[in-house]
Formats: structure tokens, sequence, C-alpha cells
């Protein structure tokens, strides 16, 4: 940048492209010494936060809470808290180990076992604390009371299955010299039938084939989605006493 | 969970006092079940080798539901059982690295921090690269259908499930901001 100047000895360029260069150096200093400073006292990574339920065939409900940081480049020490809780109040705590490593992962898991006639159906909730501390922070994650300063549940996750069971009713459709046929009565409309069941007759007291099965298949469906998932295998039992239809056990919302 | 007491630990128990209210999503939060696009594979594909990794035998019915409930229900376990200890196998150095960086920096101050921070860079580069090299050898454990129900469940199941939550703010000499 030049301009001309009038002086008492006469007209003569001024070259202040200086002042601009400092103008521009001043600025990127002032520039750089923000990032950096926004880099040093900035916010210190991130964790990572899961949960998941499901249910084994049997109606046994798992929880799974975890808490990782894959690049734990602080050194903060993570452990997480997991309760499931059943729609009739029944509860299961656990809490993991902690961890600090720089491929931090804790993980708690928990259950609440089946009972085939109690099947509390309903929503079955989860619920995990993510715990953190931070040593910036003066965090002690050995103290014994939590919270402590700089130890703190950073987050909470929480997760929703609902549990439900379909009952299909299968009268004995035909007997062999070896086997007990039983088909799935009709109609049947359940989230979860059995089609036939078919039993060996050796396998039956006296290899008398009895009058009716009833199959209880547990279920869970996520209600987010409305994914309903059967289970593999359910449990059967035989009577000769009648069975009129398929029933669905579940809590509609 | 006020006042009760917690077992954290084989014979280490901790009192949990009135905890203040825990923020569901403190702000910042990525939260997969809103935008599961913004969930990183490399996140979700390492809370998948984690969650199957460190398990016991007792611990088979449990996994082996888990994958029946999923769109592992085709998979051999065992498979993914391999798949992971792979996965421990592979970070496991860097991990000990990383941690050879903190052992030597006992007692960094929040300012120091960000430096030996600088330290972790290539580091997570490296971890980085060893995930993606371990979810492209995924076929040889799983079969290649095997490789893409997982891909199904890490999309549909691990993501949708999980958050991203920010760290603390860096506290400004030793005081936090």
């Amino acid at each position: 940048m030049s301009r001309l100047i009038k002086t008492g000895t006469g007209t003569r360029l001024k070259d202040d492209s200086w002042l601009t260069m400092i103008l521009v150096q001043s600025i990127a200093a002032t520039m750089f010494i923000l990032i950096c400073q926004a880099s040093a006292f900035g916010q210190m990574g991130s964790l990572s936060a899961y949960s998941d339920s499901w249910a084994s065939d049997d109606g046994t409900i798992f929880s799974s809470g975890v808490t990782a940081d894959s690049y734990n480049s602080y050194g903060h020490t993570y452990w997480t808290v997991t309760t499931l809780t059943s729609p009739s109040g029944r509860n299961s705590s656990a809490t993991s180990s902690q961890s600090s490593g720089y491929g931090a992962y804790t993980r708690a898991e928990t259950s609440l076992t089946g009972d085939w006639d109690n099947l509390d159906p309903g929503d079955y909730q989860t619920e995990s604390d993510h715990w953190m501390c931070c040593p910036y922070m003066g965090g002690n994650p050995f103290s014994p009371t939590q919270p402590s300063q700089g130890c703190f549940p950073s987050s909470r996750t929480f997760l929703t299955v609902n549990k439900g069971a379909s009952v299909t009713c299968l009268p004995l459709h035909f007997i062999t010299l070896d086997e007990c046929i039983y088909d799935k009565m009709d109609p049947c409309d359940v989230k979860c039938p059995r089609d036939r069941i078919t039993v060996a007759r050796i396998a039956i007291p006296d290899t008398r084939c009895l009058g009716y099965a009833q199959e209880i298949r547990i279920w869970v469906k996520d209600p987010r989605t409305g994914t309903v998932i059967c289970p593999g295998s359910g449990l059967t039992r035989f009577s000769d006493t009648m069975c009129f239809q398929c029933q669905e056990l579940e809590v509609v919302q | 969970m006020a006042g009760s007491l917690t077992r954290l630990a084989p014979g280490r128990t901790i009192a949990l006092a009135s905890a203040p209210a825990t923020p569901d999503n403190p702000p910042g939060t990525i939260d997969g079940s809103v935008t599961p696009q913004l969930i990183p594979d490399s996140t979700a594909y390492q809370l998948f080798f984690n969650f199957f990794s460190n398990r016991t035998a007792s611990e088979r019915g449990k996994l082996q539901a888990y994958c029946n409930k999923a769109t592992l229900a085709s998979l051999n376990l065992d498979s993914i059982l391999a798949a992971a200890a792979y996965y421990q196998q592979l970070v496991a150095p860097v991990d000990a690295q990383a941690q050879a960086i903190r052992d030597g920096n006992p007692h960094a101050t929040a300012q120091d921090a960000a430096l030996v921070n600088a330290q972790f860079a290539h580091l997570q580069a490296q971890r980085e690269a060893l995930v993606t090299a371990v979810i492209a050898k995924l076929p040889d454990f799983v079969g290649p259908d095997g490789a893409v129900a997982i891909r199904q469940h890490i999309d549909g199941r691990i993501k949708p499930r999980t958050k991203i939550v920010p760290g603390p703010n860096m506290p400004m000499n030793g005081i936090m901001p």
C-alpha cells in the first residue's frame, strides 16, 4: 500500500506496507493464542454409552450397560451402573469394575430370571448410569463416597423392552404307532404361535397320547420399532383338560 | 441409589451419596436413537467387539440368546468370539504404548495435558486403522454372509442404542471454567 505525502522538502512516496504486515501478524498471533487456549482448555475427549436388553427362551431378561472411551488420553476413570426393573417392581442391579486404560471399557450386566408360572409381562426398564472421574478436576475414583469432586455420572441411558407370551392350544390331531401329533387350533391369532408339536410316544408315560398340548412361547418387543422377536423354543405342557383357545399374555399400554 | 451401597469391585464398595440429577443427554451428545448415522463405524464396531470380549464360559448362554434375538442368529458364537479376541490382540500394543506415555507424565497438569495429548494423536490414528483392518478381516472369521449380518447388527441395533457424550471441559488452572 503506497501513497503520496507532502513534506517540507517536497513530495515523496511513502510505503507503509510494513504497517499492514504488522497488523496481519498481530491478528494471526492473537488467533493462534486463542486457538491454543481453546484447545488447552477445551473438551476432554468423549465417551460412548451403550445399553441393550434381550431375553432368553426361558423368559430371563438380560440388560447390559456399557461405558467406553477408546481414546482415553486424559486418563479418565469410567464405570457403569445398570439396573433392570420388571413391571411388577422386581429389580436387579450391577456395577462394573472401573477402567482407566487408553481403550477404557466397562460393562455392567444384570438379569431377572423368568418364571413360567409367573411371567411378569409388560415393560422391563433398563437404566444405566455412565460414571466418570476426571483427574484434572480432582476426581478420585477410590473415594468411598460417590459422586465426589471430579467424579460424576456423565450420562444416563434408558431402554425398555416389552415382554409377553403366546400360548398356543394344540389339540391332538392324529396318532401313529410311534408319535402323538398335535396341530394348532384354528383360529389362533397370537404373536408367536406353534403350528405343530410331534412327541415320541416312548417319551410319554404309558405311551398314551393326551388330548391337548399347550405351548408357551415368551417373546420380547422393542417398543421403539414394534418388532416382536419370537423365541426358538418354549415350554410345552400336555393334558387331557381341554384348552379352548390360543391366548396372548401381554400388557397393552 | 441415594445412600445405598453398591458393589464396585470384588472386596470394595462405595457409598453413593445423593447424586445430582444425571443428564440424559448433556449438551453436545450424539444420540444414536435419533441420529444413528452420526455414530461412527469405528465406535460401533469397537462396542461390538468389546461386548464379546473377556467373557467366561458361563456366559455363553447369555451371549447365544443375544445373538438369537438379533440378526446374528445364523452366526456361530465361537467365530464371533474369535473375531473379538483378534481385535483385542491387535489393539493391545497400542494401548500399552498409550499407557507408557501416561506413565511417563504422571504429574501432568491441566496445562500439560494438551501437550501430552499430542503424543496420543498418532496412537488414535493407529487404533482407528486397526479397527478398520479387523472389520475388513471379519469375513475370514464369520464368512461373507456373517460379516453382512454383523454390519446389519451394527446399523440396526448397536448404533441406535449408542450415545456419544462429550467429556468435561478442561479446567483452567485447576478450576472448572
